[in-house]
């Protein structure tokens, strides 16, 4: 019974875990050591928690985000993940040249997000990202859900701002500069 | 999909008024690529979510925990393998052998003490039990050590009469040291006594 929700339910979100982490701890390294541990703590602990879990996403990612905010405050590792170290995603079905010209925008927008305020960096990531309900996101940051959709509206707001702003300077250089 | 129906949905979401399933319509809508051309300005945003949703865990990073069950198989094990190596390291040999050879040990003392030992073979019990197994390798040494002290009285009737006289000499001299030491404290308590009396007379 355990060892089947294990294989249903926790394993497979291993991967929202790691960005999770990777989110709050900025390092590559820190957010593999967090899952890890999540995961042999889930493992151990879950005989006695199977009748208290009812949602083991909500659970796994309360367990992340404390776990890599200790990692984070023992070793004042910085906050924002690096670019670099992130993987470019699956060909998109727009054309090569599309993908060019957006190509630069997109790195901004992300490094946008990486800026925002704590919360609303974290509410975001699990809203637009790892597609979580208000009530999940609530349970996994520890907080009300009017204080998840306040965040996540003034999260968005803000990168879209900064999105069309840099858009629109973008179009005024491309006619002013030939 | 229709732009009027895409467009509503955006407005919403960027309220953060749009459900869970409107959001993924919208993900979907802008990941398929047939993007209407007056939307085209909300892709990169959209992209850059993908981008960050695309990133993923070094599969060699994640070790499968281990299942309780086989913590407890190998302690089982570890404890059965000592068990085993201890039950075979234990002395627990030819007990008949070891009492068979215990006289010959017993016999390798000088002539002397022959007869002491020979006194004391009878009472090792043969009996082939694990504890005299233990035990037998011990009497050798005791048995041996006392033959010589029952020696004492191979001792000849003179050498036995002189010591009673050195013993009686020694107490003498002993009590005659006493009785000096005491006649040395008289004297000298009496010296005082004598010198006291011409102060007192001075004064």
């Amino acid at each position: 019974m355990t060892r089947a929700i294990f294989q249903e339910q926790v394993f497979p979100i291993r991967h929202k875990l790691y960005r999770f982490a990777l989110r709050i701890t900025g390092s590559v390294h820190e957010a593999e050591d967090v899952v890890q541990e999540v995961m042999e703590k889930v493992w151990k602990t879950l005989p006695e928690q199977t009748e208290k879990v009812d949602n083991w996403e909500a659970w796994c990612m309360t367990l992340t985000r404390n776990r890599s905010l200790d990692k984070t405050r023992s070793k004042g590792i910085r906050r924002s993940a690096p670019l670099d170290s992130i993987q470019e995603p699956p060909s998109q079905s727009h054309s090569p040249a599309q993908i060019l010209e957006s190509s630069d925008l997109i790195a901004r927008i992300r490094k946008m997000m990486q800026q925002l305020p704590d919360k609303q960096r974290l509410v975001m990531h699990l809203r637009d990202i790892e597609e979580l309900t208000y009530d999940e996101i609530a349970q996994a940051l520890d907080i009300s859900l009017d204080q998840v959709k306040v965040n996540l509206h003034r999260a968005r707001k803000a990168v879209r701002e900064k999105m069309l702003g840099d858009e629109k300077q973008h179009t005024f250089l491309k006619k002013i500069i030939p | 999909m229709r732009y009027e129906e895409i467009k509503n949905i955006l407005d919403r979401y960027w309220e953060g008024e749009a459900s869970l399933e409107e959001e993924r319509t919208l993900r979907q809508y802008f990941n398929e690529g047939n993007i209407d051309e007056r939307l085209l300005a909300e892709l990169p945003f959209f992209q850059a979510l993908a981008q960050e949703k695309a990133i993923q865990m070094s599969p060699n990073k994640l070790a499968a925990p281990m299942r309780p069950q086989r913590y407890q198989w190998a302690a089982a094990a570890s404890i059965a393998l000592i068990i085993a190596v201890g039950w075979w390291m234990w002395p627990t040999g030819d007990v008949q052998e070891l009492v068979a050879d215990t006289p010959a040990l017993i016999q390798q003392p000088s002539n002397l003490t022959q007869p002491a030992v020979q006194k004391s073979v009878p009472e090792i019990n043969p009996a082939p039990t694990k504890h005299i197994a233990q035990i037998t390798p011990k009497p050798p040494k005791k048995r041996v050590k006392k033959p010589l002290k029952a020696a004492e009285p191979a001792i000849d009737a003179e050498t036995a009469q002189a010591m009673a006289e050195i013993k009686a000499a020694l107490a003498l001299v002993s009590a005659k040291l006493d009785k000096g030491k005491n006649q040395a404290i008289k004297g000298a308590s009496y010296l005082e006594s004598i010198d006291k009396v011409p102060k007192r007379k001075e004064g």
